[in-house]
């Protein structure tokens, strides 16, 4: 029994240590790189530290920055000679920062941490955040310095990349091409190869294949692109395609970069020729032919050659064999083409035949042949029952496409029957219709059926606005007003609703009273420049501060 | 009427028109700089100052010209533009004169002299108001007075074009002796002399020109009058607005001080109650208080621990300043939308300016056009312009450039309030970027010097969250060159404050007393540098 006992405790102690270990690791994922301690001295530090440090993180972490900034203030205080002090120093920068007072955040945090503890890696992470506070101040030039330094003192560190790409930002901003490229060029090729890394190196590579690719230098692009992707073929080909394709459509809009982009949408068709398998009897090579042909297809679709297009979707048929999956790419591109006919012959090819049908049907859709693709949609009915929901959804679209408000509203309730577990969206559908017919009472009735409040309550209103039924609008104004995310809106559209009645006085009344208690929201706003045009009335009350 | 009388009539009408086309060149002089809202006071005062200074030098060897500055500035303190309240004065007179005159003239020669005398009295009106400070009363008299001469002058040239038509048309009329062929309810629109075969006719005034055809001539000709008239009146107009004038300046009051944030001084005042002696044998029994009870009454003053300004001198100012300089308020111009919204706060901030720095100000705010910016010299420029509005921000390249050039050539700062909608927000941003395209804008932070010299400002108040609740600035060499309030803080400067609470609308005054305050210390520094680099 004591054994057993022992053993509940063994297997309980662990577990509780797995979820503090699982706990604070998901609370350290919720914070920055920039603004997390380092394992080494968290392991240093005694238990008492420890709790208070997560007192002032669990503030932190909900956003309220002035108390998490009392809180680590208060372990510099308690343990000054502590491991996590650094820490604490950096992290109440840090609140300041989110508390916009970023030169006190400089003054008093970040520079002091580098002072007091220069050696430690707070101090380095400090340097960084001296530099982006120096941008949030709109100093790029101070920042740039600053940047540049943590690169050339701390090469191996993953804050040298950061910096390089806040760099990249500020050469961004200052349209110097020359040093983007230099600074891509570095992120790619001379960047460690960490996890870490991976999203800055991703971005580098791409960014200057994208550069060489405009500039006509296809191998570069290439071999950029291979330095970040070079275990990924997969990742080399889509890139080398999308990034490609890009810059040929960029090319090929202007006549003077037009040949330019004919060269390159060859040299990226010939890329991807190489990549295209021999032996495409495994399904693996299948599916690799597949994507391929498709990328060539979609760079002759960028320079809109229409005839390679469907030359290169007919290969894919002839290696792949022509299933639905080609079928719809070569309708897609006569339909792009206003081909529609063409377009549905193709449907008709499809082996599934709902899938083609309903093609179909949108294809007339898309041509306003409303009438031909609701007959194609009930005969989907037809061949597949079990969805006729989605089919008859089909038909009340195309309906409402067409304003066709009356046969709308018959298959909103034929819904009701078919699929009863959404009534209330059908009805919210039916009170449009009706809304549409400018049949309000009919349409506040269906709005009644439906459970989408506090929106009900607003469309209701704009039915009795309608009628001219005030009274009723601005009841239902009141009981909308009584939900507290859409206050600040009912009660502007109540002082509306009062101007359109002819109640001036109660109209600016209830104006000054969205500015006076939701003095924040757009409303307020709205109502306090509606007031100084409308009526010239300068005492609109509100007012507030940005805290 | 006598031989004699009638020279002697003809003498005096002579002399009138000479003393009249006198007055009036020097009117118009006054009335052309004046409407481009330029001092040419200020320009005659240098011109004066200067010959002044010349016979100074030359007769009497000394060149000190204070006292000239003195006279001629704070001889009518009441008055910024003192030239012009005299000029426009004493136009008033002839004005008198011919409208006396006019009742004893023929109706068309009256109407003239009427048509004439509506100029001079608008502009005396219009300049009235200006100088009172009843800024909309200014705006309503100068746009009706625009109106009136539209219609007058749509007047005149219809009356003037149907003059010559019906002489050309009775000349023909003479000449070939019979009427067209046409009706006389066609007569109303059509010419009724017939026109020669053959012949093309390419006078304007004549209703049988070619161009009228042969159908409505009249009515044709009538309305190529109103939009040719049109045409030229906007033209006119148009060129008008764009005259800049001639170059004026913009000083600052001249002392010292320092770009430090008020002190807070909290004044501690012992009371001590009333002790009560009692006599232990007296028959009245009381609950005497503890003896030692001493309320202590906390009185929160803020004072001047310092002078707010900046650099060396005597006085709060601007080591950069000079005597006659002023710390004035001026609002942008502009077109496209309500750029003269709430413009009667501008006083209220400026004299609110004063009270909380001491540095002198102007009597009055002003407005510019943004092309007249270009008018202040590199280094006599305003330090700050405001403007505000909540309909569209329309500037075209050259008004970009002249506004890039006041931001970065010339150091100046844009002070910018969403006067009313997001819109204009958005508008004021795309124009930021085309004035300052590669310098993206930032949040201003709450303990940036701006929020924080002379007052510090622990939030951003704002009337209504118009443009977001963040104040954004654009930033130029460490140097806010635009600063975006997002909620109308103008209002909160107007005489109700807009109904706002008492905190919100004093941060309000505070942080316009900030940016006014940061935009001179910083012209002020840039001033000392480049006087260090010469």
């Amino acid at each position: 029994m004591a054994g057993f006992t022992k053993k509940i405790r063994l297997i309980l102690t662990g577990a509780l240590f797995f979820g503090i270990l699982v706990s604070e690791h998901l609370s350290a994922a919720r914070l920055g790189y920039l603004e997390q301690m380092p394992l080494e001295a968290f392991a240093k530090l005694r238990e008492i530290e420890r709790y208070q440090l997560k007192i002032a993180e669990k503030f932190y972490i909900s956003g309220d920055y002035k108390a998490a900034a009392s809180e680590y203030e208060k372990f510099l205080t308690l343990y000054e000679r502590s491991a996590g002090g650094p820490y604490s120093l950096l992290m109440w920068s840090h609140c300041q920062v989110k508390l916009r007072l970023v030169n006190t955040a400089v003054r008093e945090g970040f520079k002091s941490v580098i002072d007091y503890w220069p050696e430690s890696n707070e101090a380095i992470l400090s340097t960084f955040m001296i530099g982006n506070c120096h941008l949030l101040q709109g100093e790029p030039k101070k920042a740039e310095k600053v940047f540049d330094s943590v690169v050339i003192d701390y090469p191996k560190h993953y804050l040298a990349t950061l910096a390089q790409v806040e760099l990249l930002g500020i050469a961004a901003i200052r349209k110097d091409e020359e040093r983007q490229v230099e600074l891509w060029t570095s992120i790619a090729f001379r960047t460690a190869k960490t996890k870490a890394t991976a999203t800055h190196r991703s971005m580098a590579s791409r960014s200057l294949a994208m550069y060489y690719f405009r500039e006509g230098e296809f191998p570069q692009g290439v071999e950029a692109l291979s330095v970040y992707f070079e275990k990924d073929n997969g990742g080399f080909v889509r890139y080398t395609h999308e990034i490609g394709a890009s810059a040929v459509g960029q090319l090929f809009r202007t006549d003077a970069t037009k040949a330019r982009a004919t060269k390159l949408a060859g040299q990226v068709i010939s890329f991807l020729e190489e990549r295209l398998p021999a032996d495409v009897s495994r399904d693996k090579s299948k599916a690799q032919a597949r994507d391929v042909l498709g990328r060539i297809a979609s760079i002759h679709k960028t320079i809109d050659r229409d005839k390679e297009v469907i030359a290169a979707y007919e290969r894919m048929g002839k290696i792949l064999g022509m299933d639905d999956g080609v079928l719809g790419e070569i309708a897609a591109w006569h339909k792009s083409k206003k081909r529609m006919e063409q377009a549905r012959s193709v449907y008709g090819r499809y082996a599934d035949k709902v899938n083609g049908r309903r093609a179909v049907a949108g294809s007339f859709r898309e041509e306003k042949k409303y009438e031909e693709a609701v007959r194609h949609y009930l005969a989907l009915i037809g061949l597949d029952k079990e969805r006729e929901a989605t089919w008859q959804q089909d038909v009340v679209s195309t309906w409402r496409d067409s304003s066709q408000w009356d046969k709308a509203i018959a298959t909103y309730r034929t819904l009701l029957t078919v699929d009863p577990d959404r009534h209330s969206d059908w009805n919210w559908g039916i009170a449009e219709c009706y809304e549409k017919k400018r049949q309000w009472p009919q349409a506040i009735q269906s709005y009644r059926q439906t459970d989408n409040y506090p929106e009900g309550y607003f469309r209701m209103a704009e039915c009795n606005r309608h009628l001219k039924k005030w009274t009723e609008g601005l009841v239902l104004l009141n009981q909308a007003k009584s939900h507290e995310n859409v206050a600040d809106r009912a009660q502007h559209r109540i002082a509306q609703f009062y101007e359109l009645a002819g109640k001036k006085e109660n109209a600016i009344k209830s104006f000054q009273i969205t500015c006076k208690k939701y003095p924040k929201s757009r409303y307020a706003s709205i109502s306090h420049a509606h007031l100084q045009t409308k009526y010239g009335i300068s005492v609109t009350l509100g007012g507030a501060t940005d805290k | 009427m006598s031989e004699a009388e009638t020279v002697s009539r003809s003498l005096r009408l002579r002399q009138a028109i000479v003393v009249t086309s006198i007055i009036g060149a020097g009117w118009l002089i006054l009335w052309f700089d004046w409407i481009a809202h330029l001092s040419v006071a200020s320009d005659i005062h240098l011109q004066l100052s200067r010959v002044l200074l010349w016979i100074q030098i030359e007769f009497v060897g000394v060149g000190n010209w204070t006292w000239y500055d003195e006279w001629l500035w704070f001889k009518w303190p009441t008055y910024q533009n003192p030239v012009e309240v005299i000029g426009f004065c004493l136009s008033l007179f002839p004005v008198a004169w011919w409208l006396q005159q006019a009742r004893k003239e023929s109706p068309l020669v009256r109407y003239a002299i009427y048509s004439f005398c509506i100029f001079p009295i608008w502009h005396l009106l219009t300049f009235a108001f200006y100088e009172m400070g009843w800024m909309t009363l200014k705006a309503m008299a100068a746009r009706a007075g625009l109106c009136i001469t539209f219609v007058m002058g749509l007047g005149w040239t219809t009356f003037w074009v149907e003059r010559k038509s019906r002489a050309l048309q009775v000349a023909r009329l003479e000449i070939s002796g019979a009427l067209a062929n046409v009706g006389p309810l066609q007569s109303m629109h059509a010419s009724v002399a017939g026109v020669e075969i053959g012949s093309r006719i390419w006078n304007p005034f004549d209703m049988d020109a070619w161009f009228y055809g042969r159908q409505r001539q009249k009515l044709r000709q009538s309305l190529s009058v109103l939009f040719g008239y049109l045409i030229a009146f906007i033209l006119i107009v148009l060129l008008l607005l764009q005259a800049s004038g001639c170059q004026e300046l913009y000083e600052m009051p001249a002392g010292g001080g320092e770009q430090k944030q008020l002190q807070q001084v909290v004044k501690v005042q012992k009371v001590i109650k009333k002790k009560f002696i009692i006599n232990p044998l007296s028959s009245v029994i009381f609950n005497p208080p503890p003896l030692e009870e001493i309320k202590l009454q906390l009185l929160e003053i803020t004072k001047h621990a310092y002078q707010v300004g900046y650099g060396k001198g005597a006085g709060a100012g601007f080591s950069g300043g000079t005597n006659r300089g002023k710390v004035r308020f001026i609002r942008l111009e502009y077109s496209g939308g309500d750029w003269d919204q709430g413009i009667d706060a501008d006083l209220n901030m400026l004299i609110q300016y004063n009270l909380r720095t001491q540095h002198k100000i102007a009597e009055r705010p002003e407005t510019r056009k943004v092309a007249q910016l270009k008018n202040f010299p590199v280094g006599k420029s305003p330090p700050v312009v405001y403007m505000t509005g909540q309909k569209n921000i329309s500037l075209g390249k050259s008004e970009t450039d002249v506004l890039r050039g006041f931001l970065i050539e010339k150091h100046g700062m844009l002070f910018a309030d969403n006067g009313g909608s997001a819109h204009w927000g958005n508008q004021f941003k795309a124009l930021m970027g085309r004035v300052l395209p590669n310098v993206p804008y930032i949040r201003v932070p709450l303990d940036h010097p701006i929020h924080r010299v002379p007052y510090p400002i622990p939030f951003l108040p704002y009337v209504a969250p118009h443009g977001g609740t963040d104040a954004l600035a654009w930033v130029v060499d460490g140097r806010i060159a635009a600063y975006y309030h997002p909620g109308d803080i103008g209002d909160a400067w107007a005489d109700d404050h807009a109904g706002v609470p008492t905190p919100i609308w004093e941060a309000c005054y505070q942080l316009g007393t900030n940016v006014i305050f940061y935009a001179h210390a910083e012209y002020n520094k840039w001033l000392d540098s480049r006087k260090k680099s010469d």
